[in-house]
């Protein structure tokens, strides 16, 4: 073990290997790492942070109900269970949504409140450094920047990362 | 209105309730379903109209997103201690017994804010979720802003 760095011979080894493999990336093996689920609206990416998706399920039967505000598009049968759905479409300012065959609905849990908010698609979910999410951009709209945690990257996309918890605050009182 | 049933004061539940009937309904695709405890008779509108009742449109106290309703097959259903006005349904399907065990609360984010709420729970019927009516809590509701 080398007594600068704490580490065994065969870490170092590995974190050699490592650089080089991503020799634009410096790997930390030690750097906390946050799970994101990445999702797509309106051809946006947004994420939620991991901890705080339950499921993801396809898009099914969702029952109206009247009433309601128009951000609820209704209440599911999730295996006798009944869980609301909700449209964030119109809280970040996005255009009116379109049905897709790759639709989805994410179950989040936050704070106490739980429900299903429908996506255009799930495009993955995967652990990132957390340093690798940097805060959001000062020029974001007021009115949006409520929802953001902040930004990162996927697949060369910018991505969105948005606080359930505050989308669950937003469809209580409104 | 009627009494409710002597609840479990240390629990809060009814003691001797283990399923509900319930009368079946849909207006516009969506299925309603009202306690039979709650209700008089159905009646057609005819009946309702010879009896000069005042007709409540089921649409006019909760709000199908600014559609205007058709209804198909109305009746009138006419509630216990309510001799003269009535809430216009749609479709009557099948009285149904559901146990205790297959009702819902609403979800949180869908819970209505008048207390008591005129929706008030859910029930699953083969697949399909049945919404659950408190016919006295939707009469004294305000109407929906427009409708008459």
């Amino acid at each position: 073990m080398s007594p600068e760095t704490g580490k065994t011979r065969s870490e170092k080894i590995i974190e050699t290997v490592r650089k080089r493999k991503n020799p634009g990336k410096i790997i930390d093996v030690d750097e906390e790492k946050v799970k994101l689920v990445v999702f797509m609206l309106s051809d946006h990416y947004f994420a939620f942070y991991g901890a705080y998706v339950k499921e993801i399920l396809p898009k099914t039967k969702i029952s109206y109900v009247p009433g309601s505000p128009p951000f609820i598009l209704g209440i599911i049968n999730v295996r006798g269970d009944i869980e609301s759905v909700l449209d964030i479409n119109g809280f970040l300012g996005l255009p009116l949504r379109t049905e897709t065959s790759r639709d989805r609905v994410v179950i989040a849990a936050k704070n106490g409140v739980r429900s299903g908010i429908l996506v255009d698609s799930v495009e993955d979910v995967l652990d990132v450094p957390a340093s690798s999410i940097k805060a959001p951009i000062s020029t974001l709209n007021e009115e949006i920047k409520f929802f953001v945690i902040g930004e990162t990257d996927y697949k060369k996309n910018n991505v969105t990362v948005l606080d359930v918890g505050k989308v669950f605050k937003k469809a209580t009182f409104h | 209105m009627d009494e409710p049933e002597r609840m479990n004061q240390a629990t809060g539940e009814l003691p001797d309730i283990e399923e509900i009937q319930l009368l079946t309904f849909r207006i516009s695709e969506v299925g309603f379903a009202v306690d039979t405890e709650q209700t008089s008779e159905i009646i057609d509108l005819d009946q309702a109209k010879s009896r000069k009742l005042e007709i409540i449109r089921f649409d006019t106290k909760i709000p199908f997103r600014g559609v205007s309703v058709t209804y198909r097959t109305p009746k009138v259903l006419m509630l216990k201690n309510e001799v003269s006005r009535g809430i216009l349904i749609d479709q009557m399907r099948t009285i149904i017994h559901a146990p205790l065990d297959s009702i819902h609360p609403l979800p949180p984010l869908v819970q209505f804010p008048q207390k008591p709420p005129p929706i008030w729970g859910a029930v699953l019927l083969e697949d399909e979720i049945i919404l659950l009516v408190d016919g006295y809590s939707l009469l004294a509701g305000a109407d929906v802003e427009g409708k008459k």
